[in-house]
Parts: C-alpha cells; structure tokens; sequence
C-alpha cells in the first residue's frame, strides 16, 4: 500500500540494455526528478528518474543488469503513503476466519495476477516476490519467462581465449558501442545470405557540379558527396522498392516501405554509430546536408537520443573519406540491402577516341539473397551507377 | 531416564506427521516418528476420514435401493450385522495403517511409540510404555492434531454422550439418536445412523447447516435431511443434559425446537479445537493465538527450527491441507525454498448428495464485494444424471468480471467430492471461463455439468437456453 514500484520508462526504441550506474541506495530520499540509474541504450546514455518522491525501499536491479521498458527498477516508499500510514485508522481488515494462506495468496490481493504453483515455486526458488511480476501471459497469468527477465543474468565470464594470453599481451575491453551493437552485427551476419554486388559511377560530372557550388554553401552547410549520393540513392530505391524493404520471415513476406528513412554509418572515436535522416524524400539536397552535418556531429559528441538512431530503412556505409576499392558491407537486419561507398579515384577512361582522367566511385552492394536475386541486384546497382553518373535521372 | 539425540523429529503421526516425516527421510534427513498411538494415521485414518467414508458407503449404496424401488426393482428391508460392518471398517483402517508402518520401515524412519511434551526449543520428554525418553533434536514438526470439542456442564463418560470416535466404534445402535453440531462431521454420522436405523434429531446453533457452504448448495441435503430425519432445529441451543435417567434428557432453546428431548445417544459434534494444551508449548518459544492455534508463516515456521502443521495452525482442519503442509514444512526444513500459499483448499461433505466447494463462495464473493459471473447449471439437465437418478444436483462456478478467471466453484450431487477436483486445477491454473468451456468433456457424465456451467458464462452454451 505504501510502497511503489517504479517501472523502466519508454525512452526509445531498446530492449535489453544495461544499467551504467546506480545513483541511489536503499534508505535515501529521492524526488520526482532525481535519477535512480542511468542506462545505455544504443548510442545515448540515458538517466531515469523516479517520477514520485519517496525513500527508497528496494532497488530491484543492479549496476550490469540488463533491462528493457516497463521493468520494474525501485520500490519507492512514497511520502504521501509514509503521512497516511502515521495516524491511527486501522486498516480495515477482512476477516478471513479459515485460511491462514492469506498472506501470501498466489491470487494477489488485488486479484490482479495469478501463477500457478509450479511457478510460484519457481518465482521463490528465484528469490522473486510475485508481486513484483507483471503477467504478460493470458489474463494477467504470470509467466516462467516474466520471472526470467527479473532474474539478472549470470555473465558467463571465463573464456577459453583467457588460457592464450601470454604476459606482453594486452586485453582492451570493446567500447560500449561495440558491446552494444555486436550482438546485432552478428544476428544479421548469421542469419542473412548475404550478396555483395560491386560497380562504380563516373562522378566527375557530379563533381563539377558540386565544385560551382563552394562559394554558395560554405560551413555547415556545405555540400559533400553523400547528399547527392542519397538522391541517387532514392530515385533508384523508387525503381527497386524490395531494396528498401523489410524481410518479415514468420509471415514470409516483403514490407515494401514508402517511407525513406536513409541511416549513415558514422564514425566515431567510440565506434561506429548509425543515425537515421528519417523521410530522406522529401528533403532538398541542401537540408540534407545540414541535417548530415548536424547528426555527425552530434553522434561523435555521443548526443544522439534514441530516436535518431531508430527507424531506418536503408543504410549507406561510407569509407569514402578514407580510402579502398571496395568493401562487403554487413546488412542492418531487418533491412534488405546495405550501399557501401569507397574512395573516388581519378581514373583513366576511354571515351571512345581517348582516354580522359575521369572522377570514379567505386560501390557496392550487399542485399539479403533471400528476397532479392541476383539479376535485380545487379540491375539495382546498375540503375544507382547511372543515376549518380547522371544525376539529372533523379527528374525522371 | 534416557537420553538421545535425534536429527529431525515429528511429533505426531497423522496425515501432516506422517507425510512430513516420509518427505523429510527422501530429502535425505534422518527422521525420527513420535505418536502416542502404536497405528499411524491420527484422526483421518483411524477415527475420521477413512472409518466415516467406510460407512458412509453403507449408507449410499441403502439410499440407491430406496431409489431403485422408486423405478421398480425392490429388495426386501436389509439385515445389519453391526459386528461385521464393525470389523470391515477396522480391515479398512487396518490395511492403511500397516501400509504406513511398511511405507516407514522402506524409509528407515525411526518410530517412537509414546506420549511427547517439550522441555524446551530442542528437546521432548517422551512417556513411551517402557521408559521416560529425552530426545534432543534439531529440527521439530509438530503435527499432534485436534480433538473433539466439550460442552461444558455435561457428563462426557456417560457412555450415551458420544463424540465422533465413540459414534465411529460402532458399538450399537441406538433408536433415538441427538447430534448436537449441524456441520460436516454431524450430519455425515446422522446420516451413518440414519441408515442402520436410528430416528434423528440435529440442532444447530446457528441458523443453517454447515454455515460456511451457499445456501443453493445446501438447498438439496437441507430438503433431505428435512424429509428423513424426525428434527431438524437450527438457530436452537442446547441449555442442558440431564443423564441421570434410562434416556437422556436434553432442554432446548429455539424457535422452532420443542423445550424437551429424549435420546437414547446423543453424539456432541460441536467442532474440535487443537492439541496445544497438552504438548508443554510453553517451555518453548512458540506463540498461540487466540484459539490456542499455533501461528507459523507460509512456510510453516512457527519459531526457528520448530515447525507447526495440520489442525493444530488452524482451519481449515483437513486432511488434504495437513498432508501439504507435512511436504512444505519437511522441504523447509531440507533447506528447499518451499510455501504453503494453494489458491484454494477444497471441501467436501460425503452426504447424500454430496456437497463439494472450493475457493470464493458467493456469499464470500458477496461479502467482499467481488464482482463476479455466475454459471449454474441443474443436473435436471444432464443425461447422466437423469439415468443416476441423481438429478437433484448443481453445478456452479463463479468467475471474476474483471480479469475472467475462475474465483471458485460449488457442486452438490452424487460424486460431488470427486467431481470438485477439475475445479481446484482450474482455479490453480487460473482458469477463464472459456478454457473450461472449450475443454471437451466426456459425455455422459456428471463431469460435463462442470464444463456446462462454464459455458454458460463463456455464452456458448446449447444444453440449456443462454443466457440473453
Ligand atoms: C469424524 C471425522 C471425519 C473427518 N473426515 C474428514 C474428511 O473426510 N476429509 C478431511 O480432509 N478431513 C476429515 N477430517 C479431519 C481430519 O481427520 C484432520 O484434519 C486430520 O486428521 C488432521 O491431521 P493432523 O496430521 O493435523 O492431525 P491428526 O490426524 O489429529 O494426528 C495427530 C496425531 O498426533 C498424535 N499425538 C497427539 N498428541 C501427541 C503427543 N503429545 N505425543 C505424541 N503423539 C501425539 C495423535 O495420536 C495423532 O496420531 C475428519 C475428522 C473427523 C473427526
């Protein structure tokens, strides 16, 4: 009655994310805004307050714990129900006259959850009160695995790799970004058949053009390569709709999206991160190069929230400012394709009478073999290679 | 005097010792059985459960040749052979007492014959035949039962004045036979009596029989037991028993209840209270309540290492709680995680008909203020109970309107007590109406009236017309 529990807010798109550091202990007064923990979601860290004042009975997670929305994290004593519990009106209590199980009734007082007995065993082998556990069985019924999610994992730490380490070795622990995005890498690489499909594009004419416009946008607002190169990207999108498309294997089929949410992987000194430019399509040339300026830089100060990275439909990985012929891009599960941008060359080209010194970027593209064979990925390249060779094909 | 030191020891060996003792010894601990009588088994299997259901069977199987007449097959009027139905009831206890005894010897459980009282937290003087024992111990589970309550100012060694184990001896029959006490245990003798051919009277002191089952439950066994026996008198007191003449002379004080009866036995029925007063509770650290209940938490811990099970923690005082309770307080006691916390503990009076019910009453429901579905459905409308002649019976169950699970059930008729159990599973696993409603049923059976009930809340009823 006097106590609270608070539950993990929304604060994005995130599932499983771990707890950096716990603000409070158990005795401590808190307010509505003081934080309890922060925690790690996919590019931000984030602090979570309570949202009621009180002192803190119970910390329902620790410092590691992963978490998801809707988790219960403190059990807050609430001021109001501390001053309500102080004068002398007794609770009314029903007279239960033959059981004595009434203290710990599997019904729950309110009536509100249920478990059977296998489970309420579980739930006390695991040392959780089933009145913490919200049900998300069938009629409120709680479940083994809503039990599990409040158990903290046990990390498993020793690996076999420890055995090799000689003594000039140096162990570096992954930046929180590689912990964090790892797991993710490796589902899409495992699970989609992947197909990478190299080509290029004769830019100079792009590059002229760029090259007019120094004067006119400077700074900020500068025009590089990539905004032209998502143009391109979604007049050929447009053409080939199952590049910019989901893969919902249950159902087995295709989610076409109309939308253009283009994500740009992005370097930064703790790892590689991924804003999304959402409706790419309906922004000019210009905006989208502010827009890319503003998420890099923010996403290298590490400010990026939660919705800047959620979203996207397709993704360009670009090495282009640093140098390679081609790469193999890894698709963003559950996305269809991946572009890979490398370095523009200047290179010889025969134009049919003489060879010309020519700007070329080179390209790929990496598309799940599953849903898209290999004709339409090479007819895709192909479009986005002429395309970015002319961009007026944009208008057609 | 002797003294010994013992693992864990269980003092008492009815259904909550003797299956705490069994649980503990195939944890791994060494277990040592303390009961003062040489048969294990306590009250239910040796003057309770096991003996009434013994003749109750006698009972029922009279009342379905008066049923039988009713549709043209007589028999002529029975001859009772009181020392043989005597002896096959003993046979009854016989056999599961001595299958205990073996139960005990394959686990290498130590018994202890003998009478047992704390000396303090971890130690009991034992009054065995032979010798005075002291028996130190690490662990303890109390199990030492209940007995039949008194009335005071009543001459209890008249052998006319019977409480449940005398009227399970079965020594005669008596021609006019009073049961003061309209619960479970009394009508279930009135009814034993009945059919060997005693006249009944019951007095109730509060205004129905068995107070705690719904009124349309009851409704049947009150019209029966209205019909068969000479007096039926709820709401009536007994102010005095006077034994001094050839019948027992009783005074009563009710609407309806004449001012004086004559018995020839009169069986006092009147509710049974714990054992503690008699174990030496207080030399240990042990709390009782208010009515002399031992009070322990949900894992039957009533002080450290001391734990209480059975009747003697409170009611209900039934067998089938006192056996989980046994488990619960071995399993705690062998270091397991373990918790008496069931949903519900199901009740059963084996009258004809039968009355069986557990979890949320309606009047409970009404009480607390519970919303709630009902589905009733009127045996009248099943084909089984029609061709069992047993259409006098129900069958309900109450549904939250809330979250939709089942809150409890009821049944009265033939079988009610085993018809009873689909509805505990259902209530445990949190049952909605439609799960029952969709779970096939076979049929013709009285089980099916469970599943019909149900789909009367699920609205997919056919049997009967639904519900608008
Ligand atoms: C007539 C009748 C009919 C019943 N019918 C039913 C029924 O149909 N269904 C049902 O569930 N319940 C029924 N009951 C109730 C049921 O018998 C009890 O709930 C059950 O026996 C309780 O078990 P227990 O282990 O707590 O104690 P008990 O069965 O009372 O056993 C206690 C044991 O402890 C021993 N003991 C006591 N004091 C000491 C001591 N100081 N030292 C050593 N040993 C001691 C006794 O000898 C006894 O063996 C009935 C009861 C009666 C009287």
């Amino acid at each position: 009655m006097a106590k609270q529990i608070v539950n993990i807010p929304n604060i994005g798109d995130f599932k499983e994310v771990p707890v950096l550091e716990l603000f409070v202990s158990v005795g401590e007064e808190v307010t509505e805004e003081s934080s309890i923990l922060s925690l790690e979601s996919a590019k931000a860290v984030t602090d979570i307050p309570t949202g009621i004042s009180g002192t803190v009975v119970a910390l329902l997670v620790g410092e590691g714990d992963l978490v998801s929305e809707g988790m219960p994290f403190v059990e807050i004593e609430t001021i109001e129900a501390l001053i309500k519990d102080e004068p002398a009106t007794p609770v009314k209590e029903q007279k239960t006259e033959n059981l004595n199980e009434e203290d710990e009734s599997p019904r729950g007082k309110s009536g509100l959850y249920h478990a059977t007995p296998s489970l309420r065993q579980y739930a006390r082998d695991k040392k959780i009160p089933l009145d913490r556990v919200t049900g998300t069985g069938p009629h409120g019924r709680i479940l083994k695995e809503d039990i599990d999610s409040l158990v903290s994992p046990k990390r498993e730490e020793t690996s076999k790799v420890s055995q090799s380490m000689r003594s000039e070795d140096e162990r570096v622990p992954l930046s929180r970004i590689q912990r964090l995005s790892g797991p993710h890498i490796l589902d899409s690489w495992q699970k989609i058949p992947h197909v990478t499909q190299f080509d290029e594009a004769d830019i100079t004419d792009l590059e002229d053009f760029r090259r007019t416009l120094k004067d006119e946008y400077t700074g900020a607002a500068k025009i590089r390569i990539l905004p032209f190169i998502i143009q391109a990207l979604i007049s050929s999108l447009r053409r080939h709709p199952a590049f910019n498309a989901e893969f919902d294997e249950i159902a087995g089929e295709l989610i076409l999206r109309r939308q253009y949410h283009i994500g740009i992987a992005v370097d930064t000194p703790d790892g590689l991160v991924v804003p999304v430019i959402h409706d790419a399509d309906t922004k000019s040339t210009s905006e989208l190069a502010l827009e890319l300026f503003e998420l890099s830089s923010r996403a290298r100060e590490g400010r990026l929230n939660a919705t800047d990275i959620s979203g996207g439909t397709f993704t360009i990985s670009s090495l282009g400012g640093i140098s390679g012929t081609g790469f193999t891009p890894i698709i963003n599960a559950p996305q269809t394709a991946i572009l890979g941008v490398s370095r523009t060359k200047k290179t010889p080209l025969w134009d049919g009478q003489t060879f010309k010194p020519r700007d070329v970027l080179p390209f790929s593209v990496a598309y799940d073999h599953r849903v898209i064979d290999g004709a339409a990925g090479a007819r895709f390249t192909r479009d986005l290679s002429k395309t970015l060779s002319d961009i007026r094909r944009i208008l057609l | 005097m002797r003294k010994i030191t013992r693992d864990l020891v269980v003092l008492g060996g009815g259904p909550g010792g003797y299956t705490a003792a069994f649980r503990a010894a195939d944890l791994g601990r060494s277990v040592t059985l303390i009961d003062k009588n040489p048969t294990l088994g306590g009250v239910c299997l040796n003057v309770g459960c096991i003996p009434s259901k013994t003749l109750l069977h006698i009972s029922g199987v009279l009342k379905q040749t008066e049923l039988l007449k009713s549709i043209g097959v007589e028999f002529s009027a029975p001859t009772i052979d009181l020392a043989r139905i005597r002896s096959h009831k003993e046979q009854v206890v016989t056999s599961l007492t001595s299958g205990l005894d073996k139960l005990c010897e394959a686990r290498s459980v130590e018994r202890v014959t003998g009478s047992g009282t704390f000396t303090s937290d971890n130690s009991l003087l034992v009054t065995t035949p032979e010798e005075d024992l002291e028996i130190s111990f690490t662990d303890c589970i109390i199990a030492v039962g209940s007995r039949p309550n008194k009335i005071p100012e009543v001459d209890h060694t008249d052998p006319r004045i019977w409480d449940s184990t005398d009227a399970l001896a079965l020594k005669s029959i008596p021609n006019r036979l009073t049961i003061i006490g309209g619960g479970i245990i009394g009508l279930e003798i009135a009814e034993i009596y009945h059919s060997l051919g005693s006249e009944i009277t019951m007095i109730e002191m509060m205004k129905e029989l068995i107070p705690a089952a719904d009124k349309d439950l009851k409704r049947p066994l009150v019209i029966a037991t209205k019909k068969t026996f000479s007096g039926v008198y709820t709401s009536t007191k007994v102010t005095k028993i006077v034994t001094s003449g050839n019948e027992v002379i009783l005074s009563l004080e009710g609407k309806k209840a004449p001012e004086t009866l004559l018995a020839d036995a009169v069986l006092i029925a009147v509710g049974r209270r714990p054992n503690t007063d008699l174990i030496g509770i207080e030399h240990t650290s042990i709390k009782l309540d208010q009515r002399s209940f031992i009070t322990t938490d949900t894992r039957q811990v009533a002080y450290p290492h001391l734990f209480a099970i059975g009747d003697i923690v409170g009611n209900p005082m039934l067998a089938h709680k006192a056996t989980h309770q046994g488990k619960v307080a071995a399993e705690v006691a062998c270091e397991q995680a373990s918790a008496f916390t069931p949903t519900a503990i199901p009740s059963v009076a084996y009258t004809s008909p039968e009355i069986a019910w557990v979890g949320l009453t309606e009047k409970e429901a009404k009480e607390q203020g519970i919303e709630y579905e009902k589905g009733s459905f009127p045996w009248r409308a099943s084909g089984r109970a029609l061709s069992e002649q047993a259409i006098e019976g129900m069958s309900k169950v109450l549904f939250d309107k809330n979250h939709g699970r089942i809150l409890g059930a009821g049944i009265t008729g033939a079988h009610a007590g085993e018809l009873i159990s689909e509805a505990v599973l259902a209530i445990e696993m949190g049952a909605v109406a439609e799960d029952i409603a969709k779970t096939i049923h076979p049929h013709p059976t009285l089980s099916e009236t469970f599943g019909l009930s149900s789909e009367i809340v699920d609205g997919s009823i056919t049997d009967i017309l639904p519900k608008k």
